[in-house]
């Protein structure tokens, strides 16, 4: 099931990127006029203002992607019909909704921002910015298989595990063992430092199990490569743990914050869209229905 | 760990983001409420309009922008459309017209308010009632949608319209845009002379419908030729310098515009000589040429003037006392001896050079009177031309031989010649050639006695070639009987060939 998930994901960001890729490069002409000037292109402006056929129809199709935003916090609280699924894959279908709404919704205005519906699109651009920090600090949380955040003990006991098997089953000698040790690096108190040394670990993360393998591969050069890369693997997975199990409750801490600024923008964002939607509607706006 | 100062410090940052929610919420929008729920600022001349409490002045709940609510305000327009007038009456045909269609707003304060559908030069301007014709339609809008060519009703109707923005209020007539060149003179229609694209010629304007049609050589000339330029006042201001004069001319006389070379001496109308078709061009028909000392009489009466007044001045004197001042004599002079000194009209009359008045009852009068047959005879018969000089042959009409033979051949060769009896007409009568009563006996010496008297003629005077010429012998016969008999019993004559 995880792959056919991931397919359908792809295909999802193909067809929000693609869609919204093909309409500016069609509008891109008219997005470049000033706005004394957009009427004056007139079958473009009929296509692509935020209320032409174009336009408003990614407005709305962008605007209920952001409501769709909604359905994870109501899958999180376990509201009826929404109880199935993992938490992992509603969050990216939730990160998937997150992005190509706001990208949708930013040719829906045809990049003219005013009045008080700019309040919601900046809230709206506030979110899926906050949003990309979120998913940050939600993997800094060990997770299961489900989503579901890992106990400390849990924590404890996955470490514990890839020792065994880094002593064990992988026979690391005393060298490579002083290597692998190494690897978490050293970690103050939580702090602005820490944090620091975090985000940098973290921004280095994909090469770093290649740079270990180096290391080991100069200590212990007769050890087969699939050996190494095996070494490296887990000694990464067991330095993530310990950095995450070291920094879980700031990151906590931290998350909670978050919520609190993602939370309330997001809801800003809404009811000034539903405004918007409202005062359109009484203006006598209509797409083609 | 102690939790207390964790969640306290929670608490303060849900307060502080629920703040700053709260005045992004609330505080922001008031900031900016004046007219910003709206999808972009109103164009200039709407930005009265800004504000949350001002949509429904241009906006119909539910039913967006009404023409209805647009020429609330706009009443200029709404009664240019009631009149059924205008562009806008055109353009709001259909029940889903929209005056947005052409006026979108909320594109900015510097929007100027109008779409033209097809870009401002494609603009049908039928459709505003006023077809472009001719020169007008390479005109920019602005040349004539100007602030000061809109009428005043626009004006005094719609104090607060931007003159210099706006389309409506520019006059249909010419005079609403274009100056009167005329000063008053002449009708407010310029398009009853003038077309639209140029001012000349004047393709509409017929002189033949004025009080005086133009006609002959008065056709060709300018204008100005007759209508002559105005000052005009000064308080036209600089450019402008004169104007024709198409009123107050007068034209009942020629001499109103032209000069009488004449000087009156054939009295003030000219048209009884001249026309229109050209100064020396004289209706001849129409002259008087009785009050002249040479009335034109018979043929004269037809002769074009310039053939007598050739030197094109009719006020130049014409030698007319003989007919051949402009005559030509045919006759080369031959009568001048005679006692009227050859005067043309003894012979010939006004009437045509032929035929001559000279008849038989002249002719009697003449050292040869004709009679017999040659009062048959045409004049022509006689009077050949048979003389010549420069100018060419003419005719005889003097002899000073008046014998027969002066005219006529000498049918018998001359053997009369020598005779005592030379005149033609002592054997042969005036009015034939034939010989009648020839008295053999009495005029030759050879009498005709016994059976030679009931001979015929050409028994004896037989014809007799010489040189291929034949002829009759009437003197050569001889005498002697076997001259013309043979020595027979009875005698007969002798037969000749011939």
């Amino acid at each position: 099931m995880r792959y056919p998930f991931r397919a359908i994901m792809t295909v999802l960001y193909v067809a929000g990127f693609s869609t919204a890729a093909y309409f500016a490069w069609q509008a891109a002409g008219y997005y470049g006029l000033a706005l004394a000037e957009r009427p004056l292109a007139t079958e473009m402006h009929k296509l692509y203002k935020p209320g032409g056929l174009v336009g408003h129809g990614l407005g709305i199709v962008g605007g209920t992607m952001v409501l769709a935003l909604f359905l994870y916090p109501a899958r999180k609280r376990r509201l009826p019909g929404l109880r199935w699924g993992t938490m992992s894959r509603w969050l990216t279908v939730h990160i998937w909704f997150g992005i190509t709404g706001p990208v949708l919704i930013t040719l829906h205005t045809a990049l003219k921002f005013g009045g008080i519906v700019s309040i919601s699109y900046f809230s709206m651009m506030a979110v899926m910015l906050s949003g990309f920090f979120g998913r940050y600090l939600y993997s800094m949380i060990p997770r299961g298989p489900g989503g579901d955040a890992l106990s400390r003990k849990q924590i404890d006991e996955l470490v514990a595990h890839l020792g065994e098997t880094l002593a064990g089953r992988d026979q690391t000698t005393s060298e490579i063992a002083r290597l692998t040790d190494r690897y978490a690096g050293q970690l103050g108190q939580p702090g602005i430092i820490t944090w620091g040394r975090i985000l940098a670990f973290d921004l280095t993360r994909p090469i770093r199990p290649w740079l270990l393998g180096r290391s080991i591969h100069r200590v212990a050069p007769d050890l087969p490569r699939t050996a190494v890369q095996k070494i490296s693997k887990r000694t990464h997975q067991r330095a993530m743990l310990v950095r995450r199990r070291r920094m879980l409750d700031s990151v906590n801490r931290v998350f909670d914050l978050w919520h609190v600024v993602h939370k309330p923008f997001a809801y800003v964002a809404v009811i000034i869209m539903f405004l918007h939607i409202a005062v359109a509607l009484l203006m006598g706006s209509r797409w083609v229905f | 760990m102690n939790r207390h100062p964790a969640r306290a410090q929670l608490r303060g940052i849900r307060s502080l983001t629920l703040a700053l929610a709260t005045w992004w919420i609330v505080v922001l929008p008031a900031q900016v409420v004046h007219g910003q729920i709206s999808p972009g600022d109103l164009a200039q001349p709407h930005a009265g309009l800004e504000g949350i409490t001002n949509c429904t002045k241009c906006h119909e709940l539910g039913r967006g922008p009404s023409p209805g609510k647009c020429l609330s305000c706009h009443a200029n327009v709404k009664q240019r459309i009631d009149q059924q007038r205008g562009f806008h009456h055109t353009a709001m045909q259909g029940d889903d017209a929209q005056c947005g269609d052409c006026h979108a707003d909320h594109a900015g304060r510097d929007f100027a308010l109008i779409r033209w559908p097809g870009g401002e030069a494609a603009f049908d301007h039928t459709r505003a009632g006023f077809d472009l014709q001719g020169r007008h339609a390479r005109l920019q809008c602005r040349d004539c949608h100007r602030a000061e060519l809109i009428h005043d009703n626009l004006r005094s109707a719609q104090r607060d319209i931007d003159l210099d923005r706006t389309y409506l209020g520019l006059p249909r007539d010419c005079l609403g845009c274009h100056q009167d060149e005329h000063r008053q003179q002449l009708s407010i229609n310029c398009t009853e002379c003038h077309g639209a694209e140029s001012w000349k010629p004047t393709t509409g304007f017929d002189h033949d419908r004025t009080a005086f049609r133009l006609t002959g050589t008065h056709e060709p000339v300018q204008c100005a030729g007759c209508h002559p330029a105005l000052a005009v006042s000064q308080a036209e201001g600089a450019g402008h310098t004169s104007y024709a004069q198409y009123i107050g001319l007068r034209y009942e006389n020629c001499s109103s515009c032209h000069k009488d070379p004449h000087r009156e001496r054939f009295g003030g109308n000219c048209r009884s000589c001249h026309d229109t078709g050209g100064w020396k061009r004289i209706t001849t028909a129409e002259v008087d040429h009785a009050r002249t000392d040479f009335p034109l009489l018979g043929r004269h009466a037809h002769v074009p003037c310039k053939d007598c007044h050739t030197s094109g001045s009719y006020l130049q004197p014409v030698a007319f006392a003989l007919c051949t001042d402009c005559h030509r004599d045919q006759h080369r002079g031959q009568f001048a001896l005679r006692t009227d000194g050859g005067m043309c009209e003894s012979c010939h009359s006004v009437q045509g050079f032929k035929p001559a008045t000279f008849g038989m009852a002249e002719h009697a009068q003449t050292k040869f009177a004709l009679v017999a047959a040659h009062s048959a005879q045409s004049c022509l018969a006689c009077h050949e031309p048979t003389l010549s000089d420069d100018l060419g042959p003419y005719r005889r009409y003097t002899f000073e031989d008046r014998r027969c033979v002066a005219c006529h051949d000498d049918t018998h060769h001359a053997q009369f010649a020598s005779d005592p009896v030379k005149v033609c007409t002592d054997c042969h009568g005036g009015d034939s050639w034939r010989v009648r009563d020839f008295d053999h006996d009495r005029r030759t010496t050879y009498p005709l006695e016994g059976a030679h008297q009931k001979v015929a003629c050409q028994a004896c005077h037989k014809p007799t070639v010489t040189d291929g010429d034949s002829f009759v012998t009437y003197r050569a016969v001889g005498r002697r009987c076997e001259s013309c008999h043979e020595g027979t019993t009875p005698p007969r004559l002798v037969k000749t060939k011939g």
